[in-house]
């Protein structure tokens, strides 16, 4: 008998760490962004709220002009802009990881349940989401955030409702092939109920594609949650946030650039690292591509 | 009394295209520890009489429109589905066709084993792995206790099918339905996994339905048969009785079509004409009479219900019995 290695996710991610130096880079930048956001207390220079109107507007300390202790310079009320973006990656990253998971939660269980029962649940759910998707989400967020009011929790909840059809979709579809499987017929005749099932049976088997969006959707969380805070919806002003530093330095691009380039930038290594991480977990979720 | 006992059934799947009528008047009975074959040709309604007993055919489209099923006393067909949960995976088990796809993937073969008897008994996670060895051992896997923690493609195809065996019979069902379950492997498995059901069935007295269309599995396997054409019960009696005397006209032209050792290599395989009707349109009368080398008029006109042929043999033919053989006695 040949010994088969056994395929498996992480057997995966660690082939593809080893072998591929774009998933190294990946790796490093999400966990300089994780640390930062984790340690920000430790790294930031200063308060990130501290104002200080002696050095409103300097530049990074590394330019001429700089005002010393201001790495990234400061904002228009003195504010260190280094401490702001540090800061910021802990709201980035709580508002994205947690729309992600309540998004994924409210998606899988209406893909299980749509896939599975089919009939009514399956009409209804499909048809409100078809209702959301004509929606531009924005329009949703608009409508929620009016409703509700704003809050870093009110921003989760409306990115996890506007989120979820995508992993619905995906995991319907996964689950009207599995359900006329042989397995979950046998598992069917062995007494098992449609809710074993759909815990032991066809959530496992559709873990790989949810991670992948998952991972995807973080990315898109938090570039909503940064247009958002932009448009002055998201989280209360004094919480620093990515795009609400965007949107407060816009007015001052072209004599202070440092304020919105540097959240910017953050934005975009973050969201690009995040979508490479996606990309490469859909490859490494297909067996067929390690096979080859 | 018999443990199994089916009468009338009909099931039909209604599809966009039309009903499709796959099972049209089955009967069957089988009593604590037998073992009955259900042999005919693909879509002659065996294994969607398999599936009605525990009623897993896909419903929407299937419905069942009469009959009865009766198990231990209760009527099946008309239980509630907690009921039928009930009856399922512990009084009556079952195998399928194809063991590569009848395992999970992604769920150890330890835990697959022990579902159903966790959550009927309440077992421990430690009792469960002791009931997943024991239960691997005694279908003859070797290295059951590092077997329990690998994934259903670590195994072969043989193997695969043990473990379906063993997660059957875990529960210590009375009755196990084998649905074609050595089709998908290769002879020499085949015959060890035929010896296992019959060393587990005589420890056990465990009763079983094995469908197939191997007719040398049946001669090996089984005590009765009972032969399917169109959804409907055409032939049925003890394995040795059937086999010797055919008394309807597709049992002995099924039994003509078996190849045997004795068969000249150069000798063409006797083969049965025609095609076996669609089940959206059933004729009138018998449905076996386009094909049949034996059909007059009257088969035209009337259903044949299973008649009386001596010693528990019934029939279902016009024919008090078959002219000039053309099939020789088997097995």
């Amino acid at each position: 008998m040949v010994a088969v290695q056994a395929y498996t996710m992480r057997a995966g991610i660690t082939r593809a760490l080893r072998r591929n130096h774009l998933a190294k880079a990946v790796l490093v930048v999400l966990a300089l962004v994780v640390v930062a956001g984790v340690f920000a207390p430790l790294l930031a220079p200063a308060d990130p709220n501290a104002q200080d109107l002696l050095v409103r507007l300097r530049p990074p300390s590394w330019l001429p002009g700089g005002a010393a202790g201001h790495p990234l310079g400061t904002d228009r009320l003195g504010r260190d802009v280094a401490s702001r973006v540090l800061y910021g990656t802990r709201v980035s990253l709580l508002v994205g990881v947690s729309a992600a998971l309540l998004a994924g939660l409210i998606g899988a269980t209406i893909g299980l349940v749509t896939g599975l029962y089919g009939g009514w649940r399956d009409k209804l759910f499909m048809r409100i989401a078809d209702v959301q998707l004509a929606f531009p989400p924005i329009l949703l967020a608009l409508a929620i955030v009016a409703f509700l009011g704003s809050g870093l929790w009110y921003v989760v909840l409306v990115l996890g409702i506007t989120g979820w059809v995508s992993y619905a979709r995906v995991v319907r579809a996964e689950v009207l092939s599995l359900r006329e499987s042989d397995f979950v017929v046998a598992a069917r005749a062995a007494g098992a109920s449609n809710l074993s099932i759909m815990r032991r049976h066809l959530l496992p088997n559709v873990a790989a594609p949810l991670a992948t969006i998952g991972t995807l959707h973080v990315a898109s969380a938090i570039l909503a949650e940064a247009a958002l805070s932009y448009l002055g919806l998201g989280v209360p002003p004094e919480t620093p946030t990515w795009g609400g530093m965007l949107s407060d330095g816009q007015l001052y691009l072209g004599t202070a650039w440092w304020i919105a380039i540097f959240p910017g930038c953050a934005i975009m290594l973050t969201t690009v690292a995040i979508n490479l991480a996606g990309d490469l977990l859909r490859d490494v979720a297909d067996p067929k591509a390690y096979l080859s | 009394m018999s443990l199994l006992e089916i009468s009338d059934l009909h099931a039909e799947f209604r599809l966009g295209t039309g009903v499709v009528h796959a099972v049209n008047g089955m009967e069957l009975s089988i009593s604590e520890g037998e073992t009955l074959a259900l042999v005919g040709e693909s879509g002659s309604g065996k294994s969607a009489t398999a599936l009605s007993v525990l009623r897993l055919n896909p419903s929407p489209p299937c419905v069942y429109t009469s009959g009865e099923i009766r198990f231990a006393g209760r009527d099946l067909l008309h239980s509630s589905e907690r009921e039928l949960r009930r009856v399922r995976g512990s009084e009556i088990a079952m195998i399928f066709q194809d063991p590569m796809t009848s395992l999970d993937p992604v769920q150890r073969i330890g835990a697959q084993i022990t579902e159903t008897v966790r959550r009927r008994e309440g077992l421990s996670r430690y009792d469960a792995r002791r009931r997943a060895v024991s239960a691997l051992r005694e279908v003859g896997i070797p290295e059951p206790e590092r077997r329990i923690g690998q994934y259903s493609h670590e195994f072969s195809g043989g193997m695969r099918q043990r473990v379906m065996i063993a997660m059957a019979l875990a529960s210590r069902p009375r009755l196990l339905i084998a649905d074609e379950p050595t089709t998908a492997l290769d002879v020499t498995v085949q015959a060890q996994i035929l010896d296992l059901l019959a060393q587990l069935r005589e420890r056990h007295g465990t009763a079983v339905i094995l469908i197939t269309h191997d007719l040398g599995v049946v001669a090996r396997a089984a005590d009765r048969v009972l032969v399917m054409y169109a959804g409907r019960p055409v032939e049925t009696g003890a394995v040795d009785d059937v086999f010797a005397r055919p008394t309807m006209p597709y049992s002995e032209a099924l039994l003509a079509a078996t190849p045997r050792p004795d068969t000249p290599r150069t000798a063409e395989l006797p083969a049965i004409p025609g095609l076996p009707p669609r089940l959206d349109q059933i004729p009138a009368g018998c449905a076996f009479r386009p094909r049949c080398s034996y059909a007059f008029a009257d088969c035209a006109e009337r259903t044949p219900a299973l008649t009386d042929r001596g010693s528990g043999h019934r029939a279902a033919c016009l024919l008090p019995e078959l002219g000039p053989r053309h099939a020789g006695g088997a097995a």
